[in-house]
């Protein structure tokens, strides 16, 4: 079995992990109301039940975002598994889990401040937003770098032109 | 400086912007020969005009305006939608714009349909993509409308001299300044009116951000301070939507970006695939300065109500105006609301441009295996219409009935992406995926959608339907692909191995 079957069939395999888990979670919900209109700001909501309400699912959360992130992974994966260079592989292996920490590090900072009520705000944010503002913005800038360092290796090189080259004018004689 | 006068400086920005969007249509007019032009843009397009227009048709007037409210209304929770960005654009780009390019110019492809048709060589499959185009584009072509009319209505009601005009006249306004607009210029007025959008949207978040870091002498950190003493989960990472709703929008607008036909066919357009090492950061770069405006506003304007400094807003939506309003320098306030015209027309006309090839080019192409005769002249007439029956749309829904625009709109984001993303994300980086797996992806992402909708389902814990359709839409996919088998034209097969 080649690197590309291998792959989709992870992609295959996460996919059905997210579905029936979603779906399990959905028909086996409880009736928590989690947001409701601000008590004096019209136009304005806030949050219920935080502490309960992140009990009840937050093993689901845990798991469907860590799945997430390793789908992107994949994907991203999957599109350049054909060149054969396994640097690159692993370099969006190394973004994907620098994701996952990312995530972790969020969940777990949340997690703290559901026990313990206090937070310190630096650069704009509690501690756990500035994982999701900065932290998810950089994990993807992670990959563009990828992306654009290795250009010329695995996304278009010169090889690659000239078979598109070839491609066009072969199509083009054969329809003329 | 006072309020009229304020008002009278946005209004004077906005018509000097009006009046370059038609020396830009009639521009436009003179460069498009053929429907390779009108649609495409003739492939010609270099990389700094792509990497803006697919930024800035990705943000469009939601960004300014939906962005801010959203964040004055339930705090946090939809920053995940634009902390998404990098991941996104780097995904697209990874998985679709060399494929979709070298398919497009391989077989001469003006429209998405079109190099879906290429790939799978299925009939069924392009006109239900086209089908789903439709309908999802008449739900934003009639919000864009509506959006325009309603800022426009905003900005002249305040004037004496405009106070007897009606929000109906502004839509009838609005409709025909867009049709003007897009019936001369096709995509390529689009294009060079997303690089103005583009280049505004990325100042104007710069200086906007600034602007909102002074309000306070502690800057953000106070900001923030204040919303955490009101109520904590606003200003903690999942708002006070909750997590799993947070989590659901990172997904769907992670992998959305992928299933946007408007960006999507923007990969389409650039003169060298090369070009995507630089379009790529332009992109994400672009986003980020204008996803300041979306954040900085938002936050701003909640703790500043919160506080007492300003009263209460009528709708979250006003979140954006009055923070131009009060706290921003008169000028760049015009700027930005000039930039906000430029981000509704520039979508509206990509809408515009994508549901008219629908029509006019692959429909008939489906149903008869031929474009319509003379098609440069019936995509001009399609445009007349489409925007005509889109007016018609948010006219009826203002006045007699708020759900019809809210259900075609139901086709926004999410069910291009559930409808789209498994049939190019996986299909063109996959040479085992098959027709019958394409249509049925399609076909069951617009049943959970329209079902969601019509029947209003209420789903657990606020999850949206769209991530639902998307999970469902990409598990049959892969799972049908495995189950069925696939022929593919020899020149594909090799355009895919490249």
């Amino acid at each position: 079995m080649n690197k590309e079957n291998i792959l989709f069939k992870c992609i295959f395999l996460n996919m059905c992990i997210i579905f029936f888990y979603t779906f399990k979670v959905i028909f086996f919900s409880s009736d928590l109301i989690i947001s409701e209109k601000h008590d004096a700001i019209n136009g304005m909501n806030k949050a219920l039940n935080s502490y309960i309400y992140f009990n009840d699912v937050s093993v689901y959360a845990l798991t469907l975002q860590i799945l997430v992130l390793i789908f992107y992974g994949l994907l991203m994966a999957v599109s350049i598994v054909k060149k054969n260079n396994n640097v690159v592989l692993l370099y969006i292996t190394v973004a994907t889990l620098l994701g996952v920490i990312n995530w972790l590090a969020m969940y777990f900072s949340y997690k703290n401040y559901l026990e313990s009520s206090s937070v310190e705000i630096f650069f704009g944010f509690p501690l756990s937003t500035n994982f999701m503002v900065y932290g998810n913005w950089l994990t993807g800038l992670v990959f563009a770098f990828i992306y654009i360092y290795y250009f010329n290796d695995v996304i278009y090189s010169d090889e690659a032109d000239k078979k598109f080259i070839s491609l066009i004018k072969k199509y083009k004689e054969n329809n003329e | 400086m006072n309020s009229e006068y304020s008002q009278h400086l946005a209004l004077s920005f906005v018509v000097i912007y009006l009046v370059l969007c038609l020396g830009i249509g009639i521009w436009s007019y003179y460069r498009t020969n053929s429907t390779s032009d009108f649609f495409a843009a003739g492939r010609s397009l270099g990389p700094v005009l792509i990497g803006l227009a697919i930024f800035s048709s990705t943000l469009s007037g939601f960004g300014f305006v939906g962005g801010p409210g959203l964040v004055y209304a339930s705090g946090t929770s939809s920053i995940w939608m634009v902390s998404i960005c990098a991941l996104g654009f780097a995904l697209t780009f990874f998985t679709i714009a060399k494929p979709i390019r070298i398919i497009a110019e391989l077989r001469d492809c003006i429209s998405l349909p079109d190099v879906v048709y290429a790939r799978y060589k299925s009939n069924t499959t392009r006109l239900l993509l086209s089908l789903t185009i439709i309908l999802g584009v008449m739900g934003y072509l009639a919000t864009q409308i509506l959006a325009m009319s309603i800022v426009l209505f905003s900005l002249i009601n305040s004037i004496e001299v405009f106070s007897s005009i009606t929000l109906f006249q502004c839509i009838i306004f609005s409709t025909i300044m867009l049709i003007f607009y897009c019936t001369t210029g096709g995509i390529i007025a689009s294009i060079y009116t997303d690089l103005i959008q583009g280049t505004i949207m990325i100042i104007g978040g710069l200086l906007i951000c600034i602007t909102a870091i002074n309000v306070y002498d502690g800057g953000l950190n106070e900001a923030s301070s204040i919303l955490f003493r009101d109520h904590p989960e606003s200003i903690m990472p999942f708002g006070t939507s909750g997590i799993l709703v947070c989590l659901a929008w990172f997904f769907v607008f992670g992998i959305g970006y992928a299933g946007q036909p408007h960006v999507v066919t923007k990969m389409m357009m650039n003169r060298s695939i090369r070009d995507n090492r630089i379009i790529l950061p332009l992109s994400i770069f672009g986003f980020t300065f204008a996803a300041l405006l979306w954040i900085c506003i938002g936050i701003i304007m909640r703790s500043t109500v919160i506080d007492g400094s300003i009263d209460p807003l009528s709708s979250p939506d006003q979140a954006a105006p009055v923070f131009l309003n009060i706290f921003t320098n008169p000028y760049i306030a015009g700027i930005v609301y000039a930039g906000l015209f430029a981000a509704i027309m520039s979508t509206a006309d990509a809408f515009i441009n994508i549901g008219v090839a629908s029509i006019t080019h692959d429909i008939p192409k489906s149903i008869k295996g031929s474009p319509l005769k003379n098609d440069l002249f019936w995509a001009r007439i399609g445009t007349v219409a489409l925007c005509t029956i889109a007016s018609i749309f948010a006219t009826y829904s203002y006045y007699y009935n708020d759900r019809l625009v809210a259900l075609l709109g139901a086709f926004g984001w999410g069910t291009f992406a559930a409808a789209i993303v498994p049939v190019l994300v996986i299909g063109l980086n996959w040479k085992k995926a098959t027709r019958e797996a394409a249509a049925f992806a399609i076909f069951i992402s617009l049943v959970i959608n329209f079902s969601i909708e019509i029947f209003s389902i209420s789903i657990p814990y606020g999850i949206p339907g769209s991530f639902l359709a998307i999970i469902t839409s990409i598990t049959s996919f892969i799972g049908i692909s495995l189950a069925t088998s696939n022929v593919l034209d020899e020149d594909i097969n090799e355009a895919l191995s490249i």
